[in-house]
């Protein structure tokens, strides 16, 4: 069977509440996050720092347009 | 806000009254509530108070379903109450023909369909599908329907007239690239012919053919004569084009309106990630979830560009190309209810546009007029 992921027709986002010392940290945690997830084209689409730490959207572009897209693969259509 | 009487004509069951307050009050409706065991007397005193736009009666138990509920058709037709407020009924104890013989306006069986309610509260038509869910027939809207070019404020209008004219006088007898290409264009697709079509051409043709490649910049001869892609545009293969169709073929759109009452305003999701395959998905998304229409939108290189492309292009950033099958394709899998709009983007290829979106089929064409007139201007002055 195929992968999950392979059905996501563009992007996912990961929403989330990042505790961190100043905006600047929120900031760079955001852009790790995507990368330790080994999600490809992390863009912080989101971000609002408050408190604690920052509210941030992260999107990553599973297909990008003008790729092959898999969820389009025989596979898929059967 | 528009109001709804909800009214369990039945003993003790209001589950489905409970449901329906909630999903009206979601939709926009000011939804009252009746308690269970009302009477029909008392539901006609309440509605005249209220002057709901309709009374949605349920009833669960089926011993003496006739004599109730005609009373309540009996009683709102006495008091007038019909000029003003439909009556819908449904629940487990009634069926199609029990609804329609005492003249209700509107019969609601099986699961609760919002759907199908909310038609009926808009006025709109309601259709069967085969399964047997009521759905709402979806039909284009016809978007300039009671519009006129008439100004309440005729000094306004006459003022707007005046600009209008001398607009048009400033741009009689001018030209550009752009247009003569769109001209060009137009006589090619009357001729059926392309500039990338193999078979063989008349000499007339062939001059149509020279003309527009000569008004072209060096991205678009090169195309043209010598098969090179523009950076970021790959061809979209057969296989890829078919697999579309499968699944298009494989996936039927269930509509879920987006609007909950009146015929306006209509919702537009514009579309244009620069591959047409992709944009297929986002516009099938979009209609599912109910917009009336769709806007292309092509911001790139091919507003810069003196010329267009053909044939069926992906391109790996925002605005998809604009080809005569790239537009074709685009429309093919959309809804036959859903209003297309091919923007002209201001820029070189605007006339051009308006031609290949006509012979694809676009139902309209946002055109910034002015600033297309003072680009070409420019362009004309160097």
């Amino acid at each position: 069977m195929q992968k999950a992921l392979d059905r996501v027709v563009d992007a996912i986002d990961i929403e989330t509440f990042l505790y961190a010392a100043d905006e600047e940290e929120a900031r760079t945690l955001a852009e790790k996050l995507a990368a330790e997830l080994n999600l490809p084209y992390g863009d912080v689409v989101f971000f609002e720092y408050k408190g604690m730490g920052a509210r941030v959207r992260i999107r990553s572009y599973i297909h990008r347009p003008g790729d092959h897209y898999r969820w389009l693969e025989r596979e898929s259509l059967e | 806000m528009k109001k709804v009487l909800l009214a369990p004509l039945d003993p003790v069951h209001d589950n489905a009254v409970k449901l329906l307050k909630r999903k009206l009050s979601e939709a926009g409706y000011e939804a009252i509530a009746m308690r269970p065991g009302v009477t029909s007397e008392e539901v006609i005193e309440k509605a005249l108070e209220e002057r709901p736009v309709a009374i949605l009666v349920s009833r669960t138990l089926g011993y003496k379903v006739a004599e109730t509920l005609g009373r309540l058709v009996d009683l709102a037709e006495a008091s007038g109450l019909r000029e003003m407020t439909r009556l819908g009924v449904g629940g487990m104890a009634i069926t199609k023909e029990t609804g329609g013989e005492l003249g209700f306006d509107a019969c609601f069986t099986g699961e609760l369909n919002m759907t199908e309610v909310l038609a009926f509260l808009e006025g709109r038509p309601i259709g069967l599908q085969a399964a047997g869910h009521a759905v709402a027939e979806r039909q284009k809207p016809d978007i300039v329907r009671g519009f006129t070019y008439e100004f309440k404020d005729k000094e306004i209008e006459a003022l707007l007239d005046r600009i209008t004219d001398q607009v048009l006088e400033w741009v009689r007898g001018k030209t550009s690239p752009g247009i003569e290409r769109a001209k060009l264009r137009a006589e090619m697709l009357a001729e059926g012919i392309s500039l990338r079509s193999p078979e063989e051409v008349s000499p007339a043709q062939q001059r149509l053919r020279e003309q527009y490649l000569r008004l072209c910049d060096d991205t678009m001869r090169a195309f043209y004569l010598a098969d090179k892609l523009p950076a970021g545009v790959r061809w979209l293969g057969a296989a890829e084009i078919e697999a579309m169709e499968r699944l298009l073929e494989s996936a039927k759109a269930r509509y879920a309106p987006l609007r909950y009452a009146g015929e306006k305003p209509l919702f537009f999701c514009q579309y244009g990630t620069g591959c047409p395959v992709m944009d297929v998905m986002h516009i099938k998304a979009a209609e599912a979830w109910g917009v009336d229409g769709v806007l292309h939108f092509d911001p790139s290189w091919g507003a810069q560009c003196e010329g267009l492309l053909e044939g069926y292009l992906s391109h790996e950033h925002d605005g998809t190309v604009l080809t005569l099958e790239n537009l074709q394709f685009i429309r093919h899998a959309q809804e036959a209810a859903t209003l297309w709009n091919v923007r002209g983007h201001r820029g070189l290829n605007t006339p051009e546009t308006q031609v290949l979106g006509h012979a694809a089929g676009a139902d309209l064409f946002k055109i910034i007029f002015l600033m297309a007139a003072r680009q070409e201007a420019l362009i004309r002055s160097g």
